[in-house]
């Protein structure tokens, strides 16, 4: 048999799910590569492979069950055919999961610090070769294979010989990437058919960098192409194992042993890990359950004075019903934050910045009409050795200006320096205007979408959001992820810009959609303050502007409310100083945690507002408008099925993976966090691998954690048919179901169903 | 200013205090005008080293108290940190080698908890390097406070600056002590490995105590005056660090690498100004760096939103008329009003040269105008701290060789960088930037030798799956 090394490496490298860098990170889901299997599948692999730890401590597992009835215990243990009694879960939870499994990796054999050793050079490599912002200089070569060659040569014998290696001659590494791969499998005598399972674990041994190649492959692949900087990662690592190998002879008959031997436990170790996470999710959910069941699917609604569109990101919850409590009159709405506009932001920097879901990729381009800037001009004291000398004698007496100024927060509040200029407007990828007809397309699919449909109130506020903080290298993780880790004024703005032109008007109602007099206008939520921010309101008309000035007094109101409810958890005291407190964390340069981000996110409610308004869903629930009477096609729900809900997982897992396996799918403390190549990523400290997910900080405080690693709830108020039909198309929503990577609920009238295996059945 | 001191350690040595921090951050602000009033009419140097470290002290304590909250280490960090700014504080004020000498140890241990994260290998061992380190200074330093005492009688700090030559052989060890607490050339590994402590701790490590040895050979500035040996120490550590660290901070692929390399290099050209006797400079330089370097490493979050800069390639011609250019600015503020005396006036302005001289490469009239007005805020610094600064020694025999070293050395650096700018991906360019990473590999023997002869504890490599077992 000839094998095939490139579509076995291509499936390696499947498994390794992307990285955004920090200037654009959004969540990830970091096992997307697995949701193929079920999910204690998933987890059995990458544990042998990596040592992960996919489900929840044990202790935590069993400590939550106490919020679980029986009922929900046992309708879980059903689920995964287990006749257990829940006492008997409890019990079984109480002894030690399964034992630590030795990743099939010659690193994890010789011991004795190799593992470290090779991280860091490795990383280290991946460190100059990703850099192309912080170093003036640098010793990179062509590719990250030759790159961490040239770096690693000179050191690898005397690491080798402080291992308690014997000398060995290194010169014969070979020189290409592909070749190195050949000849390591050769060497190392991988059976052929775990060459890709042995991939996998080496690649899961730099995670962070391996995740970084790997949103290289993504971004490529969108674009049509490819990138083998995975394949180079791999041949580097694969590389040490050779050296290792030839280094410790004694160690290849356990070698042999090793690569012949299971390298995953089996699944059904997991069983019970399995049910009980799923006891406690479905535990979670049943409140919200009970509570959507007991309302009527269609209650009547009067029509708005005020539409208010919101993200569906779980922060929005808040502002909204506070906003709802204050003017009982206004509607709001939930729509992904990109407002459904696929483009790409020119910066004034001239970058061309995505501003919509990882999963999509730019159609079009948004550009605010001014000039790029130049770039900075270049001083060449600051990148010449010998002149930092004197730059730091004459100026450096002025960082006392600063440390003051920034000590004390006097710096003007946090503003994206790459916002919109002016008003953006829409044109084609290549820089083109866009024809009247393409905008009037754009329009109706993007209302159409949204929902929303004449007659329409006199206001429709476009209400994005983004986080203002000081010092954060993680900031966009705060922003809005439906903007590509981006705040959501480019979007928000270019929409409202959109929808008022005359053009874009007439050929909209000349199809049957006549906006008559409505007013869109724009507008960011800062998540840190929750206040709300307005933009181009000369675009508003006369007639409008009482209802537009009304509502943004609501909203501030509202964001008082809201300020109000999140102070506990932030540990700020609810008192007359409740408001400047809050305030002032968006421009401390100390403070690590301005605000939760999207901690606690546990739910997705697709369905029209009526069926959640008035509840209390605590800023955990991402909240999408939608209804099916109106989607007679089903385009819109599949649309939902395959975007929204992929995102929402992607960031439910993101929260997930970081919390059971901080040490690989969290960033470590951020009191440590050391930026690498100005944008690329952190590490934590010196050394060490590229640290990706959420820092330790965004996830708890002194208090304990702030987010619980439950599979997120899905709740989609649709007929079961349709829902059906598209998971019978679409692969990825299919697998997050029927594997267990989320819970899919169809909310009935006053009835849930929960979608398993075998269909629907209904939750009692 | 012992009085500041004392308030510190009341705040960081009981075990158990409820609103530590609140204290803390109260006595390290107060300490500020503490410092200032109570080194009043004393040596200008010590009031202006004693505001310095109490100013940044409370910064950095201020930034801390937010930035640790909710973290494990939180009181750990109070505790610390207020240890640390009470000896520094405590050897500001010292009069006597003795209590600089204790002081500086004390120092070094107080800032070794608070380097150690217990659960973090890199950490430990990273601490363990500098604990070495500073031990072995520490074997320096108290040789050379007892050979002091065998020699004069005394370790009082003026009567040891007035001894002259009768303590030049102990100024050679407090100079190798320097190179050492300094993180020069080849000791300077520990301190690109120590940043595996929390942002605050480096900033007080690489703006706050690093600068200690700088502030203990101005102190003994006349003695070290006469002190051939100590000076060369010093010019030659120096030269190294300010060569090498000025190429390898611009080869870090991490901000806070590139920080570290920073410093190394910048403490190695405070050296230089030791060594060649500007002590005016030396002064400039530490307070100076100090605070530049504290906001490097407090903000170091906000590299994200910077933007690269492109990087010129200026030709042949634009680098000799931007030398001539900067020669006529330098040579101007020389003459006008004077960057020191004799030799040494001149080699200042040669660095000055050498340093403008690529701000000039653009052909228009906007870098002319920095360049000039640089060099205009460098002269009045120059003489402000001239006029402060203890008094400049006067001219030895060893000081045209030691200028010349100096010289030479930044114009071979200086040479080097015009000539891989010219060819960024030839043979020279490859070979300068691998050395530049690794900053000629030197201090990899250093450590392990270091090691072998005092290995760090040994921590267990931390297992792939620690679960409940």
């Amino acid at each position: 048999m000839i094998l095939d090394l490139d579509a076995t490496l291509d499936r390696a490298f499947d498994r390794i799910a992307p990285a955004w860098p920090l200037d654009r990170a959004i969540a990830v889901n970091p096992w997307w590569g697995w949701i193929d299997q079920p999910f204690a599948a998933a987890a059995a692999a990458l544990a042998g492979l990596g040592g992960v730890q996919a489900y929840p401590d044990r202790d935590w597992l069993r400590a939550r069950l106490d919020r679980a009835s029986d009922a929900d215990i046992t309708a879980a243990l059903r689920v995964r055919g287990l006749s257990d009694t829940p006492a008997e879960l409890r019990a079984r939870l109480a002894r030690p999961a399964l034992a630590a499994a030795t990743p099939p990796r010659i690193t994890d054999l010789v011991g004795r610090g190799a593992p470290t050793v090779v991280r860091d050079d490795v990383s280290r490599a991946c460190a100059v070769w990703a850099d192309a912002a912080q170093a003036a200089r640098s010793p990179r070569r062509e590719g990250l294979y030759a790159t961490w060659w040239a770096l690693a040569r000179p050191h690898a014998p005397s690491h080798l010989r402080d291992l308690g290696g014997r000398p060995i001659e290194v010169d014969d590494v070979p020189p290409h990437p592909r070749a190195a791969i050949q000849l390591a499998l050769d060497a190392l005598g991988v059976p052929e058919e775990r060459i890709e399972a042995y991939a996998v674990a080496l690649l899961l041994d730099v995670n962070g960098w391996a995740a970084m190649c790997a949103h290289r492959r993504w971004e490529a692949r969108q674009a049509g192409g490819d990138d083998d900087a995975l394949e180079q990662l791999l041949a580097a690592r694969m590389t040490w194992e050779v050296l290792l190998l030839r280094a410790f002879p004694t160690l290849s008959s356990a070698w042999s042993a090793a690569r012949t031997r299971g390298w995953a436990p089996d699944p059904s170790v997991y069983a019970y890990d399995e049910a009980a996470l799923r006891a406690c999710e479905i535990a979670q959910a049943r409140p919200w359950i009970e509570a959507f069941a007991a309302r009527p699917a269609r209650p009547v609604e009067a029509t708005p004075a005020v539409e208010a569109v919101f993200c569906i990101d779980v922060r929005s919850e808040r502002l909204r019903r506070a906003l709802e409590a204050v003017a009982p009159t206004v509607r709001t709405r939930g729509f992904a934050g990109f407002f459904g506009l696929p483009i790409a932001w020119r910066t004034p920097d001239g970058d061309a910045r995505p501003q919509l879901p990882g999963l999509l990729s730019p159609a079009l381009l948004a550009h605010d009409g001014e000039p790029a800037a130049a770039p900075a001009p270049d001083d060449p004291m600051t990148s010449a050795p010998g002149s930092v000398f004197t730059r730091v004698e004459a100026l450096g007496l002025g960082a006392f200006g600063a440390l003051v100024r920034d000590s004390l927060g006097w710096r003007a509040p946090w503003r994206d320096a790459q916002a919109p200029r002016a008003r953006p407007r829409l044109v084609g990828p290549d820089g083109a205007p866009l024809p009247t007809a393409a905008r009037v397309d754009l329009a109706a699919r993007v209302l159409g979408a949204m929902g929303l449909q004449p007659p329409l109130a006199p206001v429709v506020a476009l209400i994005g959001h983004g986080a203002s903080a000081d010092n954060q290298p993680q900031l966009a993780s705060l922003h809005c992820g439906a903007c590509g880790g981006q705040t959501g004024e480019v979007n928000a703005r270019a929409l409202a810009g959109l929808l008022a032109d005359a053009d874009v008007r007439a050929g909209l109602a000349a199809r049957g959609i006549d906006l008559g007099a409505t007013a869109f206008v724009a507008a960011l939520h800062d998540t840190t303050t929750d206040d709300v921010a307005w933009f181009d309101v000369d675009l508003v008309p006369e007639a409008a502007r009482g209802a537009w000035r009304a509502l943004r007094d609501d909203l501030v109101e509202a964001g008082r409310r809201v300020r109000r409810e999140r102070a506990p958890d932030l540990g700020v005291p609810v008192d007359a100083d409740v408001d400047a407190a809050i305030r002032a964390r968006a421009n401390d340069w100390a403070e690590v945690r301005p605000e939760w981000g999207l901690a606690g996110n546990a739910a997705f409610v697709i369905a029209p507002r009526a069926r959640t308004r008035g509840l209390h869903l605590d800023g955990r629930v991402f909240l999408h408008d939608y209804r099916w009477e109106d989607d007679p096609d089903r385009r819109v729900l599949e649309l939902l099925l395959t975007a929204p809900m992929l995102v929402t997982h992607w960031i439910n897992l993101q929260y997930y993976a970081s919390t059971v396996d901080p040490a690989r799918f969290g960033s470590g403390d951020k009191t440590l966090h050391n930026v690498v190549g100005g944008r690329v990523g952190v590490l934590e400290g010196a050394a060490g691998d590229l640290r990706i997910g959420l820092a330790t900080q965004s996830l708890s405080d002194a208090r304990g954690p702030r987010h619980d690693p439950l599979r997120l709830a899905v709740f989609v108020d649709a007929p079961a048919d349709a829902i059906d039909a598209i998971l019978a198309r679409h692969r990825a929503p299919r697998d997050l179901v029927l594997n267990g990577w989320l819970h899919l609920y169809r909310l009935g009238d006053r009835a849930v169903w929960w979608r398993g295996q075998r269909g629907w059945s209904r939750v009692d | 200013m012992l009085l500041v001191s004392s308030l510190l350690l009341a705040v960081a040595l009981p075990p158990r205090l409820p609103g530590r921090w609140r204290a803390a951050e109260a006595v390290a602000w107060a300490g500020v005008p503490l410092a200032a009033v109570t080194t009043l009419g004393g040596p200008a140097l010590v009031s202006i080293v004693a505001v310095l470290a109490t100013t940044l002290g409370a910064i950095i304590v201020r930034y801390t108290r937010r930035y640790l909250n909710g973290h494990p280490r939180h009181d750990d960090a109070a505790r610390g940190t207020l240890a640390v700014l009470a000896t520094t504080t405590a050897l500001v004020a010292a009069d006597d080698l003795l209590g600089v000498a204790v002081a500086w140890t004390a120092t070094s241990v107080a800032l070794h908890g608070l380097l150690t994260l217990p659960d973090r290998v890199a950490s430990t061992r990273a601490a363990h390097e500098k604990f070495l380190v500073s031990r072995l200074a520490d074997v320096a330093l108290y040789a050379a406070v007892a050979w002091v005492y065998a020699a004069i009688g005394t370790t009082r700090l003026d009567a040891v600056a007035a001894a002259g030559e009768a303590v030049a052989a102990p100024m050679a060890l407090l100079a190798v002590a320097f190179v050492m607490r300094t993180a020069q050339l080849p000791f300077h590994g520990w301190l690109l490995r120590v940043m595996e402590a929390p942002t605050p701790v480096s900033a007080l490590l690489h703006a706050g105590v690093v600068n200690i040895g700088g502030y203990v050979l101005l102190r003994l500035g006349p003695a070290l005056a006469e002190a051939e040996v100590a000076r060369w120490v010093l010019v030659i550590a120096g030269v190294a660090s300010a060569v090498v660290g000025g190429w390898s901070h611009l080869a870090q692929p991490t901000v806070k690498g590139a920080l570290a390399w920073s410093t190394v290099a910048q403490l190695g050209f405070m050296g230089i100004e030791l060594g060649i006797g500007a002590y005016d400079l030396a002064l400039l330089h530490l307070v100076a760096h100090a605070a530049y370097k504290a906001h490097g490493f407090l903000s170091a979050g906000r590299v994200v939103e910077r933007r690269a800069a492109a990087r010129s390639t200026p030709s042949p011609e634009a680098w000799a008329r931007a030398v001539v250019v900067a020669a006529a600015l330098a040579s101007a503020a020389h003459v006008l009003v004077g960057l020191g005396d004799g030799v040494r006036g001149w080699a200042a302005a040669s660095l000055l040269t050498l340093a403008l001289a690529p701000r000039l490469t653009a052909p228009r009239v906007a870098p002319v105008a920095q360049a000039a007005s640089l060099v205009a805020l460098f002269t009045i610094l120059h003489a402000v701290f001239a006029a402060i600064a203890p008094n400049a020694p006067a001219p030895t025999a060893g000081d045209p060789l030691r200028l010349a070293v100096v010289v030479g050395a930044f114009a071979t650096s200086f040479a080097a960088d015009v000539a891989v700018r010219a060819a960024p991906t030839g043979s020279l360019a490859r070979a300068v930037d691998g050395l530049a990473y690794g900053g000629l590999a030197l201090d990899a023997f250093v450590t392990r030798v270091g090691f072998a002869v005092w290995p760090p504890s040994r921590t267990p490599e931390p297992r792939p799956l620690e679960r409940a077992a």
